[in-house]
């Protein structure tokens, strides 16, 4: 029984446990906050056609939330590093990190944003993803 | 005006005693030693004129003159029986044509046109406005003689602020009393905010001013609602939109000062030669007292734009942009197909960026953001980390209800 249960434990964290330090969900703040009310504010009729670019859905606000699983969050941090890989393959991988994530949740959708760097621009990018997290689109806000 | 009186050979040149002359008459409203003189002033307006009095020193009138005055001699008076020679019927002329006179224009100037009330919750009400323009100096001393200055009103037009009920306003309807005067009010009803403009005719030239009729914000901001200055923040901050699209959309900023003796507030713009369309960085040393329009001066707020609209597509920002630990640079115009390109950045909001929020945090001034849109943000310090920040929104223009519309910001005028 208790070989059984390593072996479940094993399979179930392989694809995120495998790759050594995982991102973090970030805890909420003003920036969460900010990232929430930018797609709460995206559900209105007149911006239609820019949840069109990103498919994303209709949603009621309160399933526009900030994600605290730690498994989605490592999730998200490989997610935006392959789509990353995807836009510059010439790019170094860069090393694994603990860096905490601003992940939302958008219905079954999911942005992510990375604050951990210096930006002094007025926008921060943000990584759009689908309910499979396959990359939908970046958005700045 | 010189007229050169000839005579013909055999004319008694030396006439003595009287002349009486039959068939001379000055033309009406004309001064009795006028001799048929008229006056020629290239002009659109008015359609009357007159001469000042015989053997004055000057005339002041409102004509608009365009070109040279002139004036003509009219026809001489018939000869006296026994004057000339009995072999010429017309022993007199003049010089034909017109001979030019000098005219000048006086040195007036419109004082700021008042309105009252000047500040009006369009929204809920539309009172009555009494718009008043005047001239200075109002006397002018002319040879000597003190000269009453006058200026005639010739246009009073309303224009509203959103563009969509114009109300051109004639002469008639408006002005209040006609006639010139020193000074000239119109009384008009304004359904909106908007500008009222006056053009009048003054010390022989056109003159022209302009005062604005608008909402208070709420809640209250001193700058924003500084009708003193005839809400010239209100003309700043939407300003900055069309000049940034005008340079790439680079984003645009400045330093709003507030005057120690209630003179309102000075825009002071920073030209930052690395600004992008994603960002640009305003030194805290443009904000410090050594940079003031004048000592005393406090520096109320800071102001920039964020001039590309939710959907849009942002290009040119330079700085790198690092996710998870790869650098990356966003592209710089639609035709940037590098690979390491983050091509098509949609912006899903003009809100305050988390940088504008940083930037009010580690300056402590009073951030004002004007967004293509026509969202106005206000961001009051402090910011503290863990806190929401005091965020205002205001609609400057673009507004979808009839209350926003009514109360849209009037935006600079160019005559």
């Amino acid at each position: 029984m208790r070989i059984l249960a390593i072996v479940i434990f094993g399979l179930v964290g392989l694809p995120l446990s495998s790759v050594g330090a995982q991102n973090t969900c970030h805890q909420a703040d003003r920036y969460s906050a900010h990232f929430i009310s930018v797609f709460k504010g995206m559900m209105g009729p007149e911006d239609s056609a820019l949840r069109a670019h990103f498919t994303l859905p209709v949603v009621d606000s309160a399933l526009v939330t900030l994600v605290s699983d730690p498994q989605l969050c490592a999730r998200a941090g490989h997610a935006i590093d392959s789509a990353a890989y995807l836009l510059d393959p010439s790019r170094p991988i860069p090393p694994t990190n603990t860096n905490p994530l601003y992940v939302i949740k958008i219905g079954n959708s999911f942005a992510v944003a990375d604050l951990n760097y210096p930006n002094k621009n007025d926008y921060t990018v943000i990584f759009v993803f689908g309910s499979l997290w396959q990359f939908l689109g970046l958005g700045g806000a | 005006m010189t007229c050169t009186l000839h005579s013909k050979p055999g004319s008694i040149l030396n006439y003595t005693g009287p002349v009486p002359v039959t068939g001379h008459a000055d033309a009406p409203n004309r001064n009795p030693c006028v001799l048929e003189l008229t006056i020629q002033i290239p002009r659109t307006w008015p359609s009357t004129y007159a001469f000042g009095p015989c053997g004055g020193y000057g005339f002041v009138d409102t004509v608009r003159a365009l070109g040279p005055v002139s004036i003509k001699r009219g026809v001489m008076p018939l000869d006296y029986v026994g004057e000339c020679s009995p072999v010429n019927a017309d022993c007199h002329w003049v010089d034909p044509g017109y001979q030019y006179v000098s005219s000048t224009a006086i040195p007036l100037y419109l004082n700021p046109t008042t309105a009252s009330p000047h500040a009006i919750n369009f929204a809920t009400s539309h009172p009555q406005v009494r718009f008043t323009g005047s001239i200075a100096p109002r006397t002018v001393y002319v040879g000597g003689v003190a000269q009453t200055m006058l200026m005639t009103a010739t246009l009073w037009q309303w224009i509203g602020a959103d563009s969509t009920r114009d109300y051109p306003t004639g002469a008639s309807p408006c002005q209040y009393p006609n006639g010139p005067d020193w000074t000239r009010a119109c009384l008009f009803v304004p359904q909106e905010s908007g500008r009222m403009i006056l053009k009048a005719y003054a010390g022989g030239k056109t003159l022209t001013d302009a005062v604005t009729v608008q909402c208070l914000v709420a809640p209250a901001d001193s700058m924003l609602n500084d009708s003193t200055n005839d809400f010239k923040s209100r003309e700043e901050l939407q300003d900055l939109i069309p000049q940034s699209v005008a340079v790439s959309y680079h984003e645009l900023t400045g330093v709003a000062w507030k005057l120690s003796n209630g003179g309102g507030f000075n825009f002071r713009r920073y030209f930052d030669p690395a600004a992008t369309e994603c960002e640009t960085q305003l030194p805290f040393s443009e904000f410090s007292p050594s940079k003031a329009p004048e000592a005393g001066a406090t520096a109320y707020s800071v102001y920039h734009d964020h001039t590309k609209a939710k959907d849009q597509i942002l290009f040119g920002c330079n700085d790198t942009i690092t996710v998870n630990g790869r650098p990356m640079l966003p592209a710089r115009n639609p035709a940037d197909v590098r690979p390491d390109s983050l091509n098509a950045i949609k912006v899903l909001s003009e809100a305050p960026s988390s940088f504008d929020l940083d930037y009010v945090r580690d300056s402590g001034k009073r951030m004002f953001i004007m967004t293509s849109s026509g969202w106005v943000w206000k961001i009051d310090p402090p910011v503290i980390t863990g806190a929401s920040p005091l965020q205002t929104v205001f609609r400057a223009f673009g507004g979808n209800t009839d209350s926003q519309r009514r109360c849209t910001w009037v935006k600079k005028y160019i005559p």
